[in-house]
């Protein structure tokens, strides 16, 4: 500690008045320590950095999990609206549905008795003769 | 027996007390004396500068480093005079406390303590004007803070190893003037 002494007074012959404190006289602070402005700003920085850092990541978690969402939603609304699709690579096993469909058999054993088979409907119009060629 | 001086005005300005001597500044500062040119109530005084005339020598406790414009050694002390700050202007015998700067006082104030410390000698603060010399006479609280915040005013300045007076009073004069005590002479102050 250094003894510090004010005068209160001038006078014609001299001071007068004493007032007296004492200031730390301690060493210097060492150059290379930072000082407490820069220790708390790096403190600061340090949590900003890992906060902006885990914001970031769930941004881009949040961001991908509202485009799955989005996604999904479109293809059921498509899939509600306007049938499965038919679109190999997405639905294969919708792609080789009616060769595997179940066929209902036509044998007289499967059928009952007493029951006569159905006269065969006539063909698709595609492979009957046009109307315009009775005509004619 | 000391004589006192004639002061023609003095008053309580933030916890520092301010003893006023107007001049003219035309006769005095054609004096060729230094100590009749820069201190007048001093004039024929046994007041002598310590260094030649404008030689800024520098003064240091702790980490304050002062290079007050003048220190004279007067009878069993010494006199730390600053003359060159503050802003020119002339101040008014009537007004001169509403055209008060603290900072340039603190600072004053600060330097005395720099040369005080270093020269184990008890030290007056005065601060000459363009027409008035001031002698301050910083009470308890302001003398506390000066002396306690030095180390605070090194780091707040983010000096490695000094700080400057002015440093230390632009540090200090927002504490000191949020002192409840100085705080309310200086409200009753400005509206006297």
């Amino acid at each position: 500690m250094i003894h510090v002494q004010i005068a209160s007074q001038v006078t014609a012959d001299g001071v007068d008045g004493i007032r007296w404190v004492l200031v730390d006289g301690g060493s210097a602070p060492a150059v290379a320590a930072p000082p407490p402005a820069a220790l708390l700003a790096a403190a600061a920085e340090a949590p900003t950095r890992e906060a902006s850092a885990r914001s970031q990541v769930s941004l881009a978690l949040l961001k991908a999990a509202v485009l799955g969402l989005g996604l999904g939603t479109a293809l059921w609304a498509c899939q509600v609206w306007l049938g499965p699709t038919t679109v190999p690579w997405l639905a294969p096993s919708n792609a080789a549905g009616p060769a595997q469909r179940p066929v209902p058999t036509d044998s007289p054993a499967d059928r009952p008795t007493g029951v006569r088979p159905m006269p065969t409907p006539n063909a698709p119009a595609a492979s009957a003769p046009l109307v315009t060629a009775e005509l004619r | 027996m000391s004589h006192s001086l004639p002061w023609h005005d003095e008053a309580e300005l933030l916890g520092v007390r301010v003893r006023a001597f107007f001049f003219d500044p035309a006769e005095v500062d054609a004096c060729t004396d230094f100590v009749g040119r820069q201190l007048p109530i001093l004039a024929g005084s046994g007041a002598r500068l310590l260094a030649p005339e404008g030689q800024r020598a520098p003064y240091r406790v702790s980490h304050l480093l002062a290079q007050p414009d003048a220190v004279l050694a007067h009878g069993s002390g010494l006199l730390c005079l600053s003359y060159k700050g503050g802003d020119g202007r002339l101040h008014d015998p009537q007004t001169w406390r509403q055209q008060w700067r603290a900072d340039v006082m603190l600072q004053c104030i600060a330097e005395a303590m720099a040369v005080a410390g270093q020269c184990q000698q008890p030290t007056a603060a005065l601060w000459r004007g363009a027409n008035v010399l001031c002698q301050f006479d910083p009470g308890p609280p302001v003398l506390e803070c000066l002396a306690t915040h030095i180390g605070a005013a090194l780091h707040y300045w983010n000096e490695p190893q000094q700080v400057s007076p002015a440093q230390l009073a632009s540090f200090c004069e927002p504490r000191l003037r949020v002192l409840p005590g100085l705080a309310a002479a200086e409200a009753a102050t400005a509206t006297a």
